[in-house]
């Protein structure tokens, strides 16, 4: 829900939900007992160890249900997928690299600034946003590879919250901060043990905000590793990839939107901040809502190894407010300078603003029951390292993910250098951008797509030669031409080893002429 | 080709990471200032019905942008059609003044504007606000700065303040109308040189 109310009270029990009691209480209670039901059984997973259970859970409505659930969940899942080696980094090398600056700190610092503006108790703010600016740079440091991008401090933040804890001081227990304020009624609660990492802030009513900063760590780490690597190459060349797919999928479920909303001919950076940040940046979470749709969201990518969650979810919710988008779409023609305008303009006016709790969770749900972990149509539009690719060869190792990490960037660099060369040799009109956009999106069919016209040109001068041969009888020709195509497959035997001067017409030299037979 | 039936203004706030584009678009929007705006992913917009000289009525649509460099590539997508281009710079902040001409290149670069030497460009120092210790762009050097490019117009603005706001987009609406205007001329002229040949010289009859 997004509004102007949020009064976040970090400082105070009254955030655990009890405003709800007054309203809606019967609905509320049977909510409540669900959520409690679901925490046991979330609970009793973590203690029986059952991964399965748990990734079952997390892709089941309400995911994690809360965050004292959440910290040791997302970690335990985290640590299953990419085994950290603990000696693989030596200490040295650690210590090392924590002191060499990343060149994008300072704009990390920027955006930290920027960060829990919604936080109203000024300690609770600056502790929150010390712990995210140490977690992002301590990630930027440790692989100075990646590069930071504008919203990375959004997903972070999400760990922030979840990973931050409230503890009264004269309170023995721990406080849960979930939204069902029946907290430890529910017996087999896992309960987390503090590690020595602990960072922590004492409040103005003596109650203390804890975050262990090495979990905290470790979970954006692995998170950053398998699933973010496509964001932070030099370029946003993989992440349009990534927004190439949404029209796909819509194309895909309900053509005829997607051809009267256009999608077939604009670029998709309309959802760029939502897919970035994975609905971070537009939903704003707030700490005291752990059954807010961003932390569901983060819930489902991690229980079902897939960055597709995110697209899935756009697209779902593109066709979920189908009519509205369309009539806002007919009311605005003339508002707008251009199409992109028109449909970004639309898209922004109507999507995340004005989208309700209750369609976000029917989007959600729609999401969860398409089990939408792979897409068909991936293979051909990213690069072959991309997360939504390389999701499939999970659980892996650190070296592998640094290893596609390299590759990606690698890939990335000489994509970069291409387009530079072409944007040397031409200013871009908008024809030729939208071109190559296309090239870009379609890499590997453009690819096809030239050595098909180029199968295609032999084969059609062959045809044309032995027309020459036999013009009266076209059977004859057919049949000499295809006498030459089997004797395709022998050309270039005989040929001289300069063949490299000018291989087609060696290739053709000799097959090329009416046969002899 | 769809013809613009209300009368748009498309103005594109550019400028390094954290200067206030966003503070600016909203003071201007909604004269408003809040210290939660977060940084800007992509593009955003708002829009305000603008009155000049007592009776020109138009729609202003500011596009506010991403500042890191790595958000530059969208350019093409989002400058298309602009009408003026706003570069804003923190007067606390040496960098984003030294990176105003970059910004306007990169501007003419990707918008594929009709006539790069006469394309309104405006430039903002905001955070005025700010105690005179941290000032660190002199008036003067801003002053030599925007006459150098060509003479753009020049205002000191503070968002958090709501000094010199309204006075710049002023500016910067008239601009853009001209711009406007002048692209729409041209588009005329274009279009009565395909009808005269047609036609043989038959007088155009919209006068609208």
């Amino acid at each position: 829900m997004v509004s102007d109310r949020y009064s976040v009270l970090v400082n105070d029990h009254e955030f655990l939900g009890e405003s709800v009691l007054d309203e809606k209480s019967v609905l509320y209670f049977r909510e409540d007992e669900r959520l409690t039901l679901k925490s046991q059984n979330i609970s009793s997973a973590m203690v029986q160890d059952s991964l399965d259970g748990l990734v079952a859970l997390g892709k089941s409505k309400d995911g994690f249900v809360k965050h004292a659930l959440r910290r040791p969940v997302w970690l335990k899942i985290l640590k299953s997928r990419l085994s950290i080696d603990a000696n693989n980094v030596s200490e040295s090398e650690k210590g090392l690299s924590e002191f060499v600056t990343h060149k994008d700190e300072h704009q990390v610092s920027l955006d930290v600034k920027r960060s829990f503006g919604d936080i109203k108790d000024d300690v609770a703010k600056s502790f929150l946003r010390q712990a995210l600016e140490q977690t992002i740079t301590k990630v930027l440091r440790r692989f100075p590879q990646l590069n930071y991008y504008q919203g990375y401090h959004d997903v972070v933040a999400v760990f922030v919250l979840v990973f931050m804890h409230t503890h009264k001081a004269d309170e023995e227990a721990e406080l849960s901060d979930s939204t069902s304020g029946t907290p430890s009624t529910d017996g087999s609660d896992y309960h987390e043990t503090l590690s020595s990492s602990s960072i922590s802030t004492k409040l103005a009513d003596d109650s203390v905000l804890f975050i262990d900063s090495d979990q905290l760590f470790e979970s954006v780490m692995i998170f950053t590793l398998l699933y973010l690597r496509d964001f932070m190459m030099s370029s946003l060349a993989f992440t349009i990839d990534q927004l190439v797919l949404i029209p796909l999928i819509v194309k895909d479920k309900d053509p005829r939107f997607y051809r009267t909303f256009q999608l077939n001919e604009i670029d998709p950076f309309f959802a760029l901040s939502s897919v970035l940040t994975l609905f971070s940046h537009d939903l704003r979470p707030q700490s005291n809502e752990s059954l807010s749709i961003v932390f569901q969201i983060f819930d489902l990518v991690i229980s079902s190894n897939s960055m597709m969650v995110p697209l899935t979810v756009y697209s779902n919710l593109l066709l979920a407010k189908k009519d509205d988008l369309l009539t806002r779409l007919k009311d605005n023609l003339d508002n707008f300078e251009n199409d992109t305008d028109l449909i970004h303009g639309v898209i922004q006016q109507e999507m995340i603003v004005g989208s309700s709790v209750q369609l976000w969770n029917e989007v959600l749900e729609t999401t969860r029951i398409a089990n939408s972990s792979s897409f068909p149509n991936a293979k051909k539009t990213v690069n072959k390292y991309s997360v939504l690719l390389t999701a499939s060869h999970v659980p892996t190792t650190i070296d592998q993910a640094l290893s596609w990490l390299a590759k990606e960037t690698r890939l990335n660099e000489m994509r970069s250098s291409l387009e530079s060369v072409n944007n040397k040799a031409k200013t871009p009109s908008p024809a030729i951008s939208r071109w190559r956009l296309i090239a870009r999106s379609a890499g590997p069919n453009l690819i096809k797509m030239s050595l098909f016209i180029g199968v295609a040109a032999i084969l059609m001068k062959l045809y044309l030669r032995s027309l020459e041969g036999h013009q009266v009888y076209p059977q004859i020709a057919l049949k000499s031409y295809l006498d030459q195509l089997k004797s395709l497959k022998f050309s270039g035997l005989n040929q001289s080893r300069r063949i490299w001067l000018d291989p087609l017409k060696n290739l053709l030299k000799n097959i090329g002429r009416p046969s002899r037979s | 080709m769809s013809s613009r039936k209300k009368n748009i203004l498309k103005v594109i706030i550019l400028g390094d990471s954290g200067v206030g584009k966003t503070s600016l678009m909203h003071r201007y929007v909604s004269d408003k200032f809040s210290q939660q705006y977060k940084a800007t992913i992509g593009a955003d917009f708002l829009t305000k019905e603008v009155t000049m000289d007592g009776d020109k009525v138009a729609t202003m649509q500011v596009w506010d942008t991403a500042g890191q460099e790595r958000f530059q590539s969208l350019g093409v997508a989002f400058y298309r059609g602009a009408d003026c281009c706003v570069l804003v710079y923190d007067v606390t902040n040496a960098k984003s003044f030294e990176n105003i001409k970059s910004w306007r290149d990169e501007f003419l670069v990707h918008a594929n504007v009709s006539s790069p030497d006469s394309f309104p460009f405006v430039i903002l120092g905001n955070k005025l606000d700010v105690e005179e210790s941290k000032k660190v762009v002199s008036n003067r050097a801003a002053q030599d700065m925007a006459k150098s490019l060509g003479n753009i117009p020049l205002f000191l603005t503070s968002a958090k303040g709501s000094i010199n706001v309204d006075t710049a987009f002023e500016e910067i609406a008239r601009n853009a109308l001209q711009q406007s205007q002048a692209d729409a001329d041209a588009f005329e002229d274009d279009f009565n040189d395909a009808i005269n040949i047609q036609l043989d010289g038959e007088p155009s009859s919209c006068n609208c």
